[in-house]
């Protein structure tokens, strides 16, 4: 018998299809999303520099990945057109910024919306607003606008830079506010400084961990779930820092290997509207995970030897991947030389005809913005979400990464749980 | 006879100053010169212009303001664009030839004369009702994809530098026909090289 | 002095917490992202409940939601409108209707629910907003357009949200526009407020993006002027907004957003086309051409040397 499962909170929905056995662990599960929107088709058409506008439109969450990928995509197809232009090092470090924060709220809003309510439901607790978890997401995106102007949906980065002219007193506010958001994480989210948790980690003891994600991990031990949710362990990352590892060998990773796989959508008889995302023909995870694991991050890759991809590990990446970005931040914002310039013009999008690839890693992992441009205007639009790479909905003898990751799993609800640790979003996976 | 008002006197101060000047410049026009020609005293001149630049600015917005109600005219009217640069070109010839001071005031003396109007009419000030007018004749003829769209100087000197030319031609008396034998050529001209293409 | 228990008791009793319901169409939860940046959230939460949301715990899950469609102070919708788009199984044309009828206040929450915004672009036929389709009056909810408050803007400001919600908990009444938009919010223009207002009045336009400098209305596709919108008003995340942040104001809370070429000024023979909202275009050329006539040192400078 199939059970339908709806899952909820994940920036829309998905239908999860399981088949368990007798004592109802999971023997087979299927990821569908039934909600399109035609995002690429919108695109089509328009000048190229509105996908810098329409694209961020994609995803409420990480719309700012979006248009970071727009901008990346336009600037790599003026690059193939033969044109040079440059991007200085403070408009790369801005961009590099705010990308970061919206990784960091993103991760946080998982951490505290997702996470803890769910398995704190699971466990029987009546779940809280966590006021404190979306006050100090809001900092995070205050700090992104004070270059970016707004979160959610700005548009500040053009090709050739950013539109933004910041001086001191946005670097120096943006400083206080990572002080402040660094604060948080040390006394709510981990119970202890940055040191301290990376020394939980390599000492192999964050269950003992005080804070909010101490009690996350105490919880999925209390669901026995903390060793659940192993996958294939092949990671991918095609952003920045780009790499891949499959069976225990990290080697150099190749965007000209990606390919899409439409087999399982209702165009092609199938029953769900998110397309496959494969790498060399095979399913491979992204997203903080694999970002740690491809840059050998120690604490992680040291978690990873002991328990392969289990949840604690997927969970502590993403916690871990908040740590590191906020250091990642100050260090950026602090060596940022304001006197370089904001921007440097290109020539007239309307000499552009070629093709662009752009890449970011994006809060859940590699997201690829591909398009042909034909006299500046957008012929084909292509995009391919991180959720798409983990939320891949395969067939039995070759499963998707979260699908593998739920099988065995001893409950309808506890394989959800699982699901929600790859960071669910539904509007991005089908867009 | 009624004793004429401030006003009238003023305008039949400048309608004198206006023809001394475009006849003998700016330079050789003095103030009491222009007194003279009026019959007043040069004392009394003064109470009206406070000086011979404050005079030429007068007098180069006062033109600005007949040229820029004339256009402003054509473009209100519901002819074609084509008609309106014909009306344009035909009005201008007209003033030209009726009241040729007009123009040689602007041509030999504001445009040749351009330290004299540096303070008080800088750019195009003390000729934005005309400017104006020409802006609005164009863009209304693009929108309605009757004009090619391009820069507006491009369009603009390309206008009045070519109707300058003839009014210029015609007052050296080289123009071997009357200036309006030459204002339907000259206006398919104009809009063949701004039209759509 | 009156004694403290005095003061109290004329104090009204804790008024009961107004109930309301989150409800998407076709979107991309930016609403929902921004609302939950309002830092006010816990004082906000205090006065109302959610009976069903996207994202914040709630009584309801969505498929309670749409078995049961309950009762509510205000249903907030975000999202475009197409009747056949499914939520837990329920189709808008119903759910949407039935959970409408049943609420007091309806709040179009964001540009789509508004007036079809991005997402209509996909299907214009089928999708639009709830009670506008672009500027015409013929969504699904046309009947019941007065109890319907317009929150245009891709996103809506947090603050807009909670403005709405306060006059409503506060029975006070909300003067709106055509669009049936807060006139409190929505009848300053982008423009006011700007920190290169005075770029515009002497029109010194900003050559690049980039720059502190300058004026993004000429060159770099600026609908401040003409976009109605509280956004350098009520600062965005508390801080800033996109002129601020050198970028231009893509016109997001109009029936017409989003327009086409959004990072280009249209013009007409260097005319912009679109004149500043009621600005005649001849009065707007007599002071343009005046102003552009002035060459200003310390507007043509850099602000910082």
């Amino acid at each position: 018998m199939i059970t339908h499962q709806l899952i909820e909170r994940i920036e829309g929905e998905a239908v999860l299809d399981f088949r368990c056995d007798k004592s109802g662990r999971i023997e087979e599960a299927n990821i569908r999303f039934l909600h399109f929107r035609g995002m690429e088709a919108i695109l089509e058409g328009r000048s190229a520099l509105d996908a810098l506008v329409i694209a961020p439109r994609v995803c409420g969450i990480c719309g700012h990945s979006h248009l970071i990928a727009a901008a990346r995509m336009i600037e790599n197809a003026y690059t193939n057109a033969g044109f040079t232009f440059t991007i200085s090092p403070k408009a790369n470090a801005i961009r590099e910024i705010t990308l970061s924060c919206e990784l960091i709220q993103n991760h946080i809003k998982w951490l505290y919306l997702v996470m803890l309510h769910e398995s704190g439901k699971l466990l029987g607790e009546e779940p809280s607003v966590a006021l404190k978890a979306l006050y100090v997401s809001s900092q995070v995106n205050q700090l992104c606008a004070l270059f970016s102007g707004q979160w959610p949906h700005s548009s500040y980065a053009l090709p050739g830079g950013v539109t933004c002219d910041p001086t001191h007193i946005e670097v120096m506010q943006a400083l206080k506010i990572i002080s402040e958001v660094e604060r948080f994480v040390e006394d709510e989210v981990l119970g202890c400084s940055a040191k301290a948790f990376e020394g939980h980690i390599s000492s192999n003891s964050l269950l003992s961990l005080g804070g909010d994600f101490g009690k996350l991990l105490r919880q999925m031990e209390r669901l026995e779930l903390l060793d659940a949710g192993k996958s294939h362990g092949r990671f991918l990352v095609l952003g920045d820092n780009a790499g891949c590892i499959a069976n225990g060998v990290r080697g150099a990773a190749n965007s000209a290997l990606v390919s899409e796989d439409s087999s399982q959508t209702f165009a092609e008889g199938g029953d769900t509207y998110a397309k496959n995302a494969l790498y060399n023909g095979e399913f491979y995870e992204t997203g903080p995970l694999s970002r740690a694991l491809v840059t050998q991050r120690l604490g992680i890759t040291s978690l990873y030897q002991h328990y392969g991809d289990g949840a604690i590990t997927r969970l502590s990446a993403r916690v871990d991947e908040i740590v590191y970005l906020i250091s990642h931040v100050r260090f950026l914002l602090s060596s940022i030389d304001l006197s370089q310039s904001s921007f440097t013009a290109p020539s007239a999008i309307e000499s552009i005809s070629g093709t662009g690839v752009g890449i970011v890693e994006a809060p859940r992992g590699s997201l690829i913005h591909k398009a042909r441009i034909e006299k500046g205007k957008i012929a084909e639009y292509s995009i391919i979400t991180p959720t798409q790479w983990n939320l891949g909905n395969g067939t039995s003898d070759m499963l998707g990464v979260a699908q593998k990751a739920m099988i065995g799993a001893e409950s309808i609800a506890k394989a959800s749980l699982i699901f929600r640790t790859f960071d669910v979003c539904s509007v991005c996976t089908t867009h | 006879m009624a004793r004429p008002t401030k006003e009238e006197r003023k305008i039949s101060i400048m309608t004198t100053a206006l023809k001394l000047f475009s006849k003998e410049g700016f330079y050789q026009t003095t103030m009491p010169l222009i007194a003279l020609n009026i019959g007043m005293s040069v004392g009394n001149l003064y109470n009206y212009f406070t000086s011979k630049e404050f005079l030429a600015k007068e007098l180069i917005m006062y033109i600005a303001n007949i040229l820029g109600e004339e256009i402003r005219r054509i473009n209100e009217s519901l002819i074609s664009t084509e008609e309106k640069i014909a009306a344009v070109v035909h009005m201008y010839f007209k003033i030209a030839q009726e009241r040729p001071e007009t123009i040689e005031y602007f041509l030999r003396v504001y445009l040749s004369n351009r330290e004299v109007f540096r303070d008080g009419c800088e750019g195009m000030i003390c000729v934005s009702p005309f400017v104006t007018e020409m802006m609005i004749l164009f863009e209304e003829g693009v929108r309605i994809g009757d004009l090619r769209d391009q820069d507006f100087f491009s369009a603009f000197g390309l206008f009045m530098g070519y109707l300058g030319g003839m009014v210029f031609i015609h007052g050296e008396k080289i123009l071997p026909k009357p200036l309006e034998s030459y204002e339907a050529s000259i206006s398919e001209n104009i809009y063949y090289a701004l039209k759509t293409r | 002095m009156k004694p403290l228990s005095l003061k109290i008791s004329i104090m009204p009793s804790k008024p009961a917490k107004l109930k309301i319901i989150w409800l998407q169409g076709i979107t991309c939860n930016g609403n929902t992202h921004s609302f939950l940046n309002d830092p006010s959230l816990g004082v906000l939460l205090d006065s109302v409940e959610f009976i069903y949301h996207p994202l914040l715990p709630c009584n309801l899950t969505l498929q309670q939601l749409v078995s049961k469609v309950p009762k509510s102070d205000i249903l907030i919708f975000e999202g475009a409108y197409k009747g056949d788009f499914e939520r837990a199984g329920s189709e808008m044309e119903e759910l949407l209707i039935a959970l409408a009828s049943k609420t007091k206040h309806i709040i179009s929450m964001g540009s789509c629910a508004s007036f079809g915004g991005i997402f209509k672009e996909a299907d214009p036929e089928h999708i639009s907003g709830i009670l506008f389709d672009k500027e015409n009056e013929r969504g699904p909810l046309k009947k019941m357009r007065e109890k319907i408050i317009t929150l245009s803007g891709c996103p809506v400001h947090p603050k807009w949200l909670s403005f709405v919600l306060d006059m409503i908990r506060f029975g006070k009444t909300i003067a709106v526009d055509e669009f049936r938009r807060p006139t409190e919010l929505y009848a300053y223009l982008v423009h006011n407020g700007c920190l290169r207002n005075e770029y515009f009045e002497w029109k010194v336009d900003s050559e690049a993006f980039g720059t502190k400098e300058g004026c993004l209305f000429y060159d770099q596709g600026c609908q401040g002027p003409y976009t109605h919108g509280s956004c350098n008003k009520i600062l965005w995340n508390e801080i800033s907004s996109k002129t601020r942040a050198g970028t231009p104001c893509l016109g997001c809370t109009e029936p017409s957003f989003p327009k086409r070429e959004l990072f280009a000024t249209k013009t007409y023979m260097s005319i912009p086309a679109e004149m500043p909202l009621g600005i005649p275009k001849r009065s707007y050329l007599a002071l343009a051409g005046a102003a552009k006539s002035f060459h200003i040192k310390r507007l043509e400078e850099r602000l910082l040397k």
